[in-house]
């Protein structure tokens, strides 16, 4: 019934607003595939500081309201840095720990599994501290201009946005291929233990990575904040986009990951914009989930491809 | 042939000090009941049905070497499907006179559960005939998306979930026996958890059970040996969703009106894998004791209002840093060498245990343990 349907009228403002999605899930894409190509291990922790990173960004920028405790009511864009600098010294401080001598040796399934808690934590302590409506959307530290592109109503907010995406995989390009520790961590990457051998300083590269990939993730959670407020079920809808993408990116490429974050973005639209004809968050869900499961099996059918794809993992 | 009969001494004490030990625990978890009020009763009932779910998560996360994070998901799944199959078919609310509650099937309670726990093992074996050729990762993200499916399907079904109307589930009377009062239930979740903790206790020491070990330990080795990775990951998966859905089954009727589908979120998915992961992979009943506390803590702490993610995250935390061997291989160990310790003579073995760990060590403790208590 779904594919008899076919409204070729949604068909470009899906797109646009599918491309202009792709920036929120591409920035938690790409701070998920840096920091697993560091480690080796999928980084849940990025979860816990996107969600916190829009409680705190909501709660310092938000007019204060009657019956609620006071807010500092900071501009937009002072909160906008002040919870990319908190994201990135908590990523630190996560890669402290997991890259310390306890925890180096220890299996990555295991140093997964504690990023975890890492999430669990930043998220019981952000919603213990900062009480916050539900889904509440806080105010976009670039104002709420919009303009039209084919029939939609395209935000400076969302092609900031996707703008700041483009100059953080920029900057991370070049610093991975001009710099000293770009190629330290390049190395890093294809043979953690032969890197370590050499003399690289394994552990302050993967804490400089951990840091980048943790401002990148604070700064896809504060935007989150103008587009979905602070609904916990709506951050982690956006967090498991994310992680869906880097399955089919194989967790190691930047640029795959993006090409996911894309063509899952705008499939999200085009099925939520009605496409398709009307349906449900649930359908949607069944779409999406489907296809990932259909991607994935078709990767592990590839043959040694596929399989190397796949057992990257863990 | 004189050690060969001390060590034979040895194991029937220490069998007679297990059985001492369970007797124990069993009246101990019989007779407190009589002494508190219906809400600790109540506390404790869910406690009971929390350990039924987290002893199948044991099965995947500790013996199956797979991990989950659909499992709150299917328990939800289990309670709504088996409340709406259960709820009578007018849907007749006692919540309030003259209220119209939610339309079910009225079918019998068993029958409704078989149903539920039907649907929630058929979703794990999906799931694992997908992920079961896949590494950890992918697996973790494809148990994701499945409770994120849960969620936005079933869970936002107000059939199901009655939505903001009122549902009410009556608690079923079984071979005769009526579970209305909060105490009958809180025996037969007890006689569930006893006998679900038994059929595990038997599935681990059979061939099944320590082929799944071997598959979790290593797969190439268990294909090596004749054991297929793949039929023993499917049965992980299958055992763990069966747990799950007897554990939803009981909720269904235990709160009378199921708790909304924010408890059955992907959060309370990491609340579980907390429970066997800080109770060490060896033992069923450090499993059903922490997640005892994990349910009597939150609720004696209520006045702090602390955020149940932060007991998961203390729960995943510190069960990483000791090992897989969990607080109750750390507890057993400590109880052991402090036995070890108590004779004059002390020979090399005991000198090798006190030495610090090595790296060889710490890789050793990372493989599963044979023994399950």
């Amino acid at each position: 019934m779904l594919a008899l349907q076919f409204y070729s009228a949604a068909l470009k403002p899906a797109v646009i607003n599918g491309v202009m999605t792709a920036g929120l899930y591409g920035l938690l894409a790409v701070a998920l595939v840096v920091s697993y190509r560091i480690s080796r291990t999928v980084a849940f922790v990025h979860g816990g500081i996107a969600l916190s990173a829009t409680l705190v960004y909501w709660w310092l920028v938000t007019p204060p309201q009657a019956g609620v405790a006071p807010h500092p009511h900071l501009p937009g864009i002072v909160g906008l840095i002040m919870v990319v600098i908190g994201g990135a010294a908590i990523a630190t401080a996560y890669a402290f720990i997991v890259t310390g001598k306890r925890m180096a040796n220890f299996a990555r399934i295991t140093v997964t599994t504690f990023s975890l808690a890492a999430m669990l934590l930043l998220v019981g302590i952000a919603f213990t501290v900062i009480t916050a409506a539900q889904g509440q959307p806080a105010p976009s530290p670039f104002g709420t201009k919009t303009f039209v592109v084919f029939n939609d109503a395209v935000s400076v907010h969302q092609l900031v946005t996707l703008g700041l995406l483009a100059v953080f995989v920029v900057g991370l390009e070049l610093l991975l291929r001009y710099t000293r520790t770009g190629i330290y961590a390049r190395a890093i990457a294809d043979n953690g233990e032969a890197s370590r051998l050499v003399g690289i300083p394994t552990s302050r590269v993967g804490t400089l990575m951990y840091a980048l990939s943790g401002a990148a993730s604070a700064l896809g959670g504060a935007l989150l904040a103008a587009k979905v407020g602070t609904d916990q079920t709506s951050i982690l809808f956006v967090f498991l986009r994310a992680l869906m993408v880097c399955v089919v990116g194989g967790f190691g490429s930047i640029s795959l990951a993006l090409a996911g974050a894309l063509v899952m973005a705008v499939l999200d639209s085009m099925v939520g914009g009605g496409l398709f004809g009307a349906t449900s968050s649930g359908t949607r869900e069944v779409i999406v989930v489907g296809a990932l499961f259909l991607v994935v099996i078709v990767i592990s059918r590839l043959g040694n491809y596929g399989k190397a794809m796949l057992s990257e993992g863990l | 042939m004189t050690s060969a009969s001390s060590e034979g001494r040895a194991g029937v004490g220490r069998s007679l000090a297990r059985r001492r030990g369970l007797l124990l625990v069993v009246a101990a978890s019989v007779l407190w009941v009589f002494l508190a009020d219906n809400y600790w009763v109540f506390i404790g009932t869910r406690g009971l049905v929390l350990a039924i779910s987290t002893l199948g998560l044991l099965v995947l996360v500790g013996w199956g070497r797979e991990i989950s994070l659909a499992q709150a998901g299917l328990v939800g799944s289990a309670a709504y499907i088996c409340g709406y199959a259960y709820r009578s078919r007018s849907g007749a609310s006692q919540l309030a006179v003259g209220q119209k509650g939610v339309p079910g099937l009225g079918l019998p309670y068993l029958v409704s559960a078989l149903i539920a726990i039907g649907f929630v093992v058929l979703v794990s074996v999906l799931v694992a005939l997908v992920a079961v050729k896949l590494s950890g990762v992918y697996v973790m993200v494809l148990t994701l998306a499945v409770q994120f499916l849960l969620e936005n399907t079933l869970m936002a079904n107000s059939k199901m979930t009655g939505g903001i109307a009122a549902v009410y589930i009556p608690r079923p009377a079984l071979f005769g026996i009526h579970l209305e009062s909060t105490r009958a239930f809180y025996f037969f979740t007890l006689a569930v958890l006893g006998l679900s903790a038994a059929a595990l206790y038997r599935f681990r020491h059979s061939k099944y059970g320590r082929s799944l070990l071997l598959v979790g330990w290593d797969r190439q080795a268990a294909a090596a040996a004749g054991v297929s990775p793949w039929r023993y990951k499917v049965l992980a998966f299958a055992v763990a969703g069966a747990f799950a859905g007897v554990a939803g089954v009981i909720i269904a009727p235990l709160f009378k009106s199921p708790p909304g589908a924010f408890d059955y979120i992907s959060f309370n998915s990491l609340f579980y894998l907390a429970i066997p992961i800080l109770a060490g992979f060896e033992s069923l009943s450090g499993v059903v004791i922490v997640a005892m506390g994990f349910t009597v803590l939150p609720s004696a702490l209520e006045t702090f209002r602390i955020s149940p993610n932060l007991y998961g995250a203390a729960g995943i935390g510190v069960g990483t840093a000791i090992g897989p061997r969990g607080v109750s291989g750390f507890v057993s160990d400590r109880l052991h060498r402090r036995k070890r310790s108590t004779p004059t003579r002390r020979d090399d073995s005991d000198r090798e245990d006190l030495r610090p760990p090595t790296a060889a060590d710490r890789n050793a403790e990372s493989r599963p343990t044979v023994a399950v208590r």
